[in-house]
């Protein structure tokens, strides 16, 4: 190396960065971490927020449509069982009624 | 102190982890600042853009910390990442019209070797060279790199980082001493 | 105001619970014993189901959904017997021991050496029908505000008669009992 290429290396050393260099980059890099922190609509990650949401409505739809379908099958359940409980009190109650009314036939004579 | 903390950081077994914590990644800035900013500043002669350039590649890297394997390896990262960003900076700005040089306007004779003037000028003439043969100047003269390894960081065969050198240095030796003769 | 409310719940929910007549386990054990056997538990719940699966535009349904929605439960244990005695008065004591409480009142009795006949008003509208006969046993209670209207109302689909309506209770009185000749 000669003198003019010494020249050369003395007039290009390296040179300090500004004081406040580090803090601004930290700055930076601290708002950085917060945007990652923030959730993510783009991409992979939205297909994938969709993807678990339409799952979901499927799997709460069942859900429903199942209890729907059960509270439906007890519902008609209940209702037979409540006219087979009217048929038997309408029939105790005609008996009743063709024991009684000859009694109070004779209690009005 | 500053390389003893960065020695710390990339000595700890889980250097990833210390790097991504505050105090970690500013070590390693602190560390590397000097290096990255005076490519940019030597490059472009526009503390601005310098400054803007170096930011950009430390956040760059902590993005990217998981690549980093090892402090040689992340020092090499710096350096080419702030060589690759401070060449296409260049090339998207265009003109060097839009980048306005900083410094003393150019002297007119009266110099010798030493002199602060005369190495002012010297910088100006660097950083009116063509892009590539300008960053191949600044690598082999600030980082004191060998053309084998400019080569492989720039992505050009070696006897281009050769010429480079040859030329760069004839044109300016040949410059200074018009002005200097005059 | 919640407080008010609250308690009239509560008193509601008294009513009803003092017009559910406490089935004895003997009845229930008699179900083993019987050749035909129908038991019907509807509770308030059960009751709500079934009157929202009746269509009121129907017009087997809308008399029996509308009597239905004064309703808080029916309860019916009805046995069929192959044989005389495979019953006694003491499997249904408990249930005529309970009405000898003053909310019940007996508005028709009908007793031979054969067959039992008893229908009781709660004063707050529930029913109890207690039929017993050499070879058949049923107990038929009805909790909620029913009148003799709504039962009238029942008279067509289920031949409900007038039997209660022309024998409603102004207050306790002693029940009417008849011996029938044999």
């Amino acid at each position: 190396m000669d003198r003019f290429e010494q020249e050369l290396k003395d007039a290009l050393k390296r040179e300090p960065a500004p004081e406040w260099f580090a803090g601004a980059v930290m700055a930076r890099v601290n708002a950085e971490r917060q945007r990652k922190q923030k959730p993510v609509w783009s991409g992979w990650a939205r297909m994938r927020w969709v993807a678990a949401s339409m799952v979901l409505v499927a799997v709460v739809g069942g859900v429903r449509f199942e209890q729907d379908r059960r509270e439906r099958v007890r519902g008609e359940q209940a209702k037979q069982e409540l006219m087979a409980a009217f048929q038997v009190m309408g029939m105790k109650l005609r008996e009743v009624e063709e024991r009684v009314l000859p009694v109070i036939h004779r209690g009005e004579e | 102190m500053v390389a003893g903390q960065m020695a710390e950081v990339m000595a700890s077994a889980g250097w990833r982890t210390t790097a991504r914590e505050d105090a970690g990644f500013a070590a390693i800035v602190r560390e590397h600042q000097s290096m990255v900013y005076s490519i940019a500043w030597h490059f472009f002669r526009n503390r601005a853009l310098a400054e803007e350039i170096a930011q950009d590649v430390f956040l760059a890297l902590f993005k990217n910390l998981d690549g980093i394997e090892s402090p040689g390896h992340l020092e090499a990262w710096l350096r080419r990442t702030t060589s690759n960003r401070c060449i296409d900076a260049w090339r998207k700005k265009g003109h060097k019209e839009e980048i306005p040089m900083e410094g003393l306007p150019e002297p007119s004779g009266g110099m010798k070797m030493g002199d602060p003037i005369l190495r002012e000028t010297l910088r100006k003439m660097v950083a009116s060279l063509p892009e590539q043969q300008r960053m191949v100047m600044v690598l082999k003269y600030t980082e004191d790199m060998d053309p084998d390894e400019i080569a492989g960081m720039l992505g050009m065969p070696v006897r281009t980082v050769w010429s480079h050198l040859r030329r760069g240095v004839g044109m300016l030796r040949e410059k200074l001493g018009r002005v200097m003769e005059s | 105001m919640r407080t008010k409310l609250l308690v009239s719940l509560l008193a509601v929910a008294g009513v009803m619970v003092a017009q559910q007549v406490k089935l004895p386990p003997a009845l229930d054990k008699l179900a083993s014993k019987a050749k035909e056997v129908t038991t019907v538990n509807l509770g308030p719940e059960m009751m709500g189901l079934a009157t929202k699966f009746m269509d009121a535009k129907k017009p087997d349904e809308a008399e029996v959904k509308k009597v239905a929605s004064k309703l808080r439960g029916v309860y019916v244990r009805s046995y069929e017997f192959e044989k005389v005695g495979d019953y006694t008065e003491a499997d249904f004591a408990e249930i005529r021991e309970q009405m000898k409480s003053p909310e019940w009142t007996n508005i028709i009795s009908n007793r031979s050496s054969k067959e039992l006949s008893e229908i009781y008003m709660h004063k707050d509208g529930g029913m109890l029908i207690l039929s017993a006969e050499p070879r058949e046993l049923t107990v038929v209670n009805i909790v909620g505000n029913i009148t003799a209207e709504d039962l009238g109302g029942l008279s067509g689909q289920f031949g409900v008669p007038n039997v209660v309506t022309r024998e409603r209770p102004k207050a306790k009185a002693p029940a009417k009992q008849e011996e029938e000749e044999e």
